[in-house]
């Protein structure tokens, strides 16, 4: 499943304590203890070809953490070598494209592994793991800022613009020239010669919709020629420019390339269908993050379209900077509604309101009947994500019992410190009931007091599956090293391969997905 | 010549159907919805006042959400909880907060399900200024950074460590 991993928070937490026997402590970097021996079929060679990654979180600057992104594409040789690529970057310093000298990577049975990429400014080093030896998760866990998103390998046969011929959904975040937080999603269609036409996109800047717009003139895609051999390009998508990355002719990677705004973002191969209220008829889960007046977002839900307008079997968990917000609300009802754009191109606008919290809105770009690009449109809220189609299920213990990659972001406020974290490791989980959940991650604690790495921390606890499985189930997860540390975790899942989780504590702000590994 | 004034007519005609084209599909734009909910802890900046009080308390490590720092405020109407941001941003700028401090802060008054808590925009103490959020209330910290002049922005490339 093409799920596309959110950058979710920029923020600023220290949680633990550095000492333990057996571990190691080496300044700012903390290791855990030994886990058990990796098991699985990855190796160095799951690793070959040209990949494009992206990936947005909080870097220092000037003593602040301060949003921003980058995207790239690099070739690995199967045996731990990086022999080339390129990466653009829109820092506080402003933008670049930076190419990659010789570079190294390592990946583990379980596909978790590390990734150092050089270019002339130095050396910048990544966590990952591995969904299959196609795509996987990142985080950067090196100090020198906090970051996480998704590689994908590359198809170098879409690497011109006549590959790049349909229509497109796209989904960008970050931060707009006044440094508000902003969104924008829409959609166009891309003619094979660098050409855009039926441009439409949504913006929400510090959580004010623009309505839905025209894209401004100048639209237009292009390979480039020094760096078209990475499956780079440049875009002007509803007036802002990009730098784009090629997965293939299906998927792109944007990062802004105007400053001092920034933005990071995908685009989507639109299905070429007539979109109607019709196109929504089963049940969805959604995930988004983003900024509020308060500080970090992040929510996760789901809900029943049954294809004539109606939403029903509504479920939200919202942690607005560590207020949770769950519907149905206490002694409330959720009913809600949906519209389909009447040119069929696939927006179209959702409301629910609970009968005591209040209404929620949100409006879509579908890239088919099963995925949607997914914004809020509350005054104050600034934030997006995925709306994908649920299984009809039921999902069960059973169901979801396996390995999966993991990868989270936001903030946790530890004493007097917010820190920005990002989280990748692996979920084990089995079909028991009780404790049926272990998992190992590399994760960063960053903010302008200290920046922290850690790796191979290991973590259990509890997936509750409340039947049928497709509305709010709960993960647990207690760290023991380097002091006991709980997550508290409304889990939704997508089918028995993708499960959304978002964090629900009222210390921290987490929001993130786990997905299935071969 | 005919063939070029051929040429010419058409893509005359064919910039004027952009431009219909444009305004027909201007005219088919969704009707989205504008005037969306308000929620707890949406700032509204019509609603912002100005507040003078004398800090009580100033914490980093919030006992309750909003995460980050807080401020109860003495004013000449009562206590008042303020909400700062992050505590990064005040300290990367060099503003201090401690009991007894005489402040002015600007912001807006939110009900939110643990009480009312005032958002700042901007806070002044002595004859310093700070501005802690966006016209349009959101935090700076999120990317105000992004706003140092080109001579900060300069002097920072060259410290910058890998990127």
């Amino acid at each position: 499943m093409n799920l596309p991993v959110k950058r979710l928070l920029s923020f600023a937490a220290a949680l633990f304590a550095f000492v333990s026997a057996g571990c190691s402590n080496s300044g700012n970097t903390v290791v855990g203890p030994p886990p058990p021996p990796p098991t699985g079929n990855f190796s160095n060679s799951s690793l070959k070809g040209q990949y494009a990654f992206s990936m947005s979180g909080t870097e220092l600057c000037a003593g602040q953490g301060s949003f921003f992104a980058r995207a790239g594409s690099f070739t690995a040789d199967g045996s731990g070598h990086i022999s080339g690529g390129v990466e653009d970057v829109n820092v506080c310093t402003g933008v670049g494209t930076l190419p990659f000298t010789s570079s190294t990577y390592s990946i583990s049975a379980d596909g978790r592994g590390t990734l150092n990429l050089t270019n002339n400014t130095g050396t910048t080093s990544y966590s990952l793991i591995l969904t299959s030896p196609t795509q996987g998760f990142v985080a950067q866990t090196d100090g020198n800022a906090t970051a996480s998103g998704s590689l994908q390998r590359q198809n170098p046969a879409a690497f011109s613009n006549p590959a790049i011929a349909n229509g497109y959904v796209f989904d960008v975040f970050g931060a707009s020239s006044a440094s508000n937080p902003e969104s924008i999603i829409g959609r166009f269609d891309a003619d094979g010669a660098g050409n855009i036409s039926l441009g439409l996109y949504d913006s929400n800047e510090a959580g004010t919709p623009s309505g839905q717009q025209l894209f401004p003139a100048g639209a237009l895609y292009q390979f480039d020629h020094t760096f078209g051999q990475s499956g780079r390009g440049v875009a002007n998508i509803a007036g802002h420019n990009f730098a784009f990355y090629v997965v293939d002719a299906t998927r792109l990677k944007l990062v802004g390339t105007d400053f001092p705004e920034v933005f990071s973002g995908e685009v989507f191969a639109q299905r070429n269908i007539a979109f109607s209220d019709a196109s929504l008829n089963s049940g969805f889960a959604f995930l988004l993050g983003g900024s509020s007046s308060s500080g970090p977002i992040a929510t996760a839900g789901r809900f029943a379209a049954d294809g004539v307008g109606n939403l029903s079997e509504i479920f939200l968990d919202e942690n607005n900077n560590g207020t949770v917000t769950l519907l149905p609300s206490q002694g409330g009802t959720v009913a809600g509604t949906y519209i389909l754009d009447a040119n069929g191109l696939g927006g179209g606008a959702a409301t629910w309101t609970d009968t005591k919290v209040g209404t929620f809105t949100f409006i879509f770009y579908l890239i088919s009947p099963t995925e949607a690009v997914f914004q809020e449109t509350d005054t104050g809220i600034t934030s997006d994500g995925t709306l994908l189609a649920q299984t009809a299920g039921p999902i069960t213990p059973a169901s979801l019992a396996g390995d999966f990659a993991s990868v989270l972001s936001g903030v946790t406020q530890n004493g007097s410190i917010v820190d920005s974290n990002d989280f990748v490791g692996q979920l084990k989980l089995t079909s028991a009931s009780g404790n049926n959940a272990t998992g190992i991650m590399d994760f960063t604690e960053f903010s302008p007091a200290h920046q922290h790495q850690f790796f191979d921390i290991q973590s259990s606890g509890p997936l509750n599956i409340t039947s049928p499985g497709t509305g709010p189930n709960t993960l647990t997860l207690t760290t023991t090293f380097p002091s006991p540390q709980t997550f508290n975790f409304t889990a939704y899942a997508v089918d028995s391969n993708t499960v959304f989780l978002v964090g629900v504590d009222n210390n921290r702000v987490l929001a993130g997905s786990i997905a299935r590994q071969p | 010549m005919q063939k070029t004034t051929l040429v010419r007519i058409s893509v005359a005609l064919f910039a004027l159907l952009l431009v219909l084209g444009t305004s027909v599909w201007a005219q088919k734009l969704a009707d989205r919805p504008r005037a969306a909910s308000m929620r707890s802890l949406a700032y509204d900046a019509k609603q912002e006042t100005a507040v003078e009080g004398t800090v009580l308390s100033y914490t980093t490590e919030a006992a309750m959400p909003p995460i980050g720092a807080h401020v109860q405020l003495q004013t000449a109407s009562g206590t008042m909880d303020i909400h700062l941001g992050a505590a990064s941003y005040l300290e990367a700028n060099h503003f201090s907060l401690a009991k007894g401090d005489s402040v002015r802060v600007v912001g807006a008054s939110l009900a939110t399900r643990q009480g009312t808590i005032f958002l700042v925009r901007l806070i002044q103490k002595g004859g310093q200024s700070l501005a802690l959020r966006t016209a349009k209330g959101a935090p700076l910290s999120f990317a105000g950074a992004r706003l140092l002049s080109p001579a900060q922005r300069g002097q920072l490339a060259s410290q910058a460590g890998p990127r």
